[in-house]
């Protein structure tokens, strides 16, 4: 399947030559869940970074949905 | 330590020593229990009755990192409640410094005279004329003052709009470059000071740090060493609030669909990814700026930033996260050079960017003008200043601008206008609008790192309650110390708890544990409640307005579903 990435922050920094203006097109075997993304992306679990699918907060249990768009986000607290 | 009591009406400076039952407080608690003993609830917040109480953290000067934060309360004119309006700066650290735990404003000149507070470096005060600075907005005022009394001095002053004594008036604070930029914004405190007739204080840097009250020094240290080793580790606080600054959030609100728009009628801007953290990054290092910038004095998470133009002229500092959103997205703006000249304009006029930009977005929403014009953001600020008939509506706030349009969709609670989460997408940061003494108040207790963390379910009603609840005690203790509350999430862990108990044990001579905190920051709250019932709020004003209820927000297109019964047990 097919999915669409956006990164900000210092997520960004894990995915070399990753361009801001476009996102990324990831191919995808189904069923995969966020976990999967990480590690096919090689991001260690403890950098703390946020994931949402499609608008919500996704746990790196839940199963990507084909044609997602999926947002890598910063480790966050308030502001 | 002392407290310094300025009246305002026999034009007197008194010296007094701090009374027993106020030594263990400090900031918005010291705020909180004066108010509460010392101000008549139902008085006129512009009246002679109200006092305005400048009060820095239990711990602001002291070698603690990220420990110049000052509180600053009254009876606030736009909540009709009581009011701790935090701001950063080095007020906090100086006041500290010089063993000063309060400055007390009190009483009202008759006529309608101008006057400066002046404290020196052995913090002795002295009322001075102000009245060639009337009318002047905050950069001015606060240049001047800087050339007459030294670069070194911290300022704290008001503009026109506290001069008008509008309801959404702030004071604002000089940062270490010496410009106006932070904000004790919330709650029309500006108006208070500005019915007292004080333009401005200045304080002088003090010589030397006033360790006399320091019950353990060494044991200070140590937790202080440690405290600065946690906030240095923790990803947020060490890595990125420097490289981002608050602005990191709107990236991850907009992706919840939490990010209230076009006057809260969407949950995404759009657009939004020009005015992100990595965007406004990015402007700013083209053009010379700065993305980590010292804003308070002893900080080293450095969130600050200076905003430049293309030439690299100045334009504005600090500009956050909850400015983006207020003068962005609730107005439809994503012009980032906008969005920073409409923050240096808040600013510089003395109103808070959050009640400013929501009262602008009303009035769009209203079809005044329409969302996405920057030119006419610009002239209504503009308006504010010059003290127009519509300028004085909208310095009054979101309400004030819905009462004049007739217009029924205002995000404000007891007056006061959300901040950058929307109630419908955070569901718990919708329980802190509704039930915090201060009004709507995301710094109350803001839930979007448990949100992030994927610790609770924005969306669902379970749990809101509670996370609101504890976040809500949390915040009201560390507002007592001087803390920074951006470095709250680096001490949450049991052993960074216990470094922060050993820096307050050894300050105060105290040997509180866990538990007292938590009874610091519910006898905090419960002083604030008191206070607003005797002031004649009910659990009525405890409520969001009723289009949060009714009108679903996209992209998730949830209403708020916390009732009424569950916002009562929040605090009770
Ligand atoms: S983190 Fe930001 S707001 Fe907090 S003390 Fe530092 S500069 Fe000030």
């Amino acid at each position: 399947m097919k999915i669409k990435i956006k990164a900000f922050g210092s997520a960004r920094k894990h995915i070399p030559g990753y361009e801001p203006e476009s996102g990324m097109e990831l191919e995808l075997p189904a069923g995969s869940t966020i976990k999967d993304l990480l590690g096919h992306l090689n991001i260690p679990p403890d950098k703390g970074i946020a994931v949402s699918m499609d608008g919500l907060i996704a746990g790196s249990d839940i199963e990507i949905k084909d044609d997602a768009t999926i947002v890598l986000l910063n480790p966050l607290a308030g502001g | 330590m002392k407290l310094l009591r300025i009246n305002m009406g026999s034009k007197t400076v008194t010296e007094e020593n701090v009374p027993e039952k106020y030594a263990e407080l400090g900031g918005r608690g010291l705020t909180a229990v004066m108010i509460n003993s010392e101000v008549p609830p139902t008085c006129d917040p512009l009246g002679p009755e109200n006092k305005l109480i400048f009060a820095p953290g239990f711990l602001s000067g002291t070698s603690l990192v990220n420990s110049s934060r000052i509180s600053i309360g009254a009876k606030s004119p736009l909540t009709g409640g009581i009011k701790e309006s935090n701001a950063g700066g080095t007020v906090a650290a100086f006041l500290g410094k010089l063993g000063i735990k309060a400055v007390v404003v009190e009483g009202k000149p008759d006529g309608g005279e101008l006057f400066l507070l002046r404290i020196d470096e052995n913090g002795n005060a002295a009322l001075l004329s102000a009245e060639n600075y009337k009318g002047i907005r905050t950069y001015a005022v606060t240049e001047k003052l800087l050339q007459s009394y030294g670069e070194k001095n911290a300022v704290m002053c008001i503009g026109p709009a506290g001069e008008y004594q509008l309801a959404s008036a702030s004071i604002q604070t000089s940062d270490v470059d010496g410009h106006p930029s932070r904000a004790a914004g919330r709650g029309g405190l500006g108006a208070v000071m500005g019915s007292k007739g004080l333009k401005a204080i200045v304080i002088a840097q003090p010589g030397k740090r006033n360790d006399d009250e320091m019950a353990d020094p060494e044991a200070f240290k140590e937790g202080a060493t440690a405290i600065a080793k946690f906030i240095k580790e923790d990803v947020f606080t060490g890595i990125m609030l420097p490289e981002q600054g608050t602005a990191s959030l709107v990236a991850a609100v907009n992706s919840m669909g939490a990010f209230p728009s076009y006057n809260a009628t969407k949950g995404m801007l759009e657009g939004w990814e020009k005015i992100s953290g990595d965007a406004l990054a990015e402007t700013i290092k083209k053009r010379g700026g700065e993305t980590t910038h010292l804003g308070c004095a002893q900080c080293i998470v450095r969130c600050s930033n200076r905003f430049v133009d293309e030439g690299g002229e100045y334009v504005t500092s600090a500009l956050e996260y909850e400015t983006i959103w207020s003068m962005g997205g609730m107005t439809g703006i994503s012009d980032i050079d906008i969005i920073a000249r409409l923050d240096f304009l808040a600013d510089d006029i003395g109103v808070d960017t959050m009640n400013t930009g929501v009262a602008v977005a009303v009035a769009m929403d209203a079809g005044h003008k329409s969302f996405g014009d920057g030119r006419a953001a610009i002239e209504m600020l503009e308006e504010i200043a010059r003290g127009t008939e519509f300028g004085r509506v909208l310095g009054n706030g979101p309400e004030a601008v819905g009462r004049h349009f007739d217009h029924h969709r205002v995000p404000a609670v007891k007056g006061q206008s959300i901040a950058a989460y929307d109630p419908r997408g955070m569901q718990g940061n919708g329980v802190t609008y509704a039930t915090s003494p201060m009004g709507a108040d995301h710094t109350a207790g803001n839930l979007v790192g448990s949100y992030l963390g994927g610790v609770l379910n924005p969306l669902e009603a379970e749990g809101q309650v509670e996370a609101s609840r504890n976040a809500q005690i949390k915040i009201a203790y560390f507002d007592c110390t001087g803390l920074c509350m951006l470095v709250a999430s680096a001490l949450a862990s049991p052993e960074s708890v216990d470094a922060l108990l050993k820096v307050i044990n050894a300050k105060l001579g105290t040997k509180m544990g866990h538990d007292d905190l938590t009874t610091m920051g519910l006898k905090v709250l419960g002083v604030e409640k008191e206070f607003n019932r005797k002031a004649g709020l009910t659990n009525k004003d405890d409520r969001l307005p009723a289009f949060f209820h009714e009108e679903p927000l996209p992209p998730h297109n949830k209403v708020f579903l916390i009732s009424d019964e569950e916002l009562d047990s929040t605090l009770n």
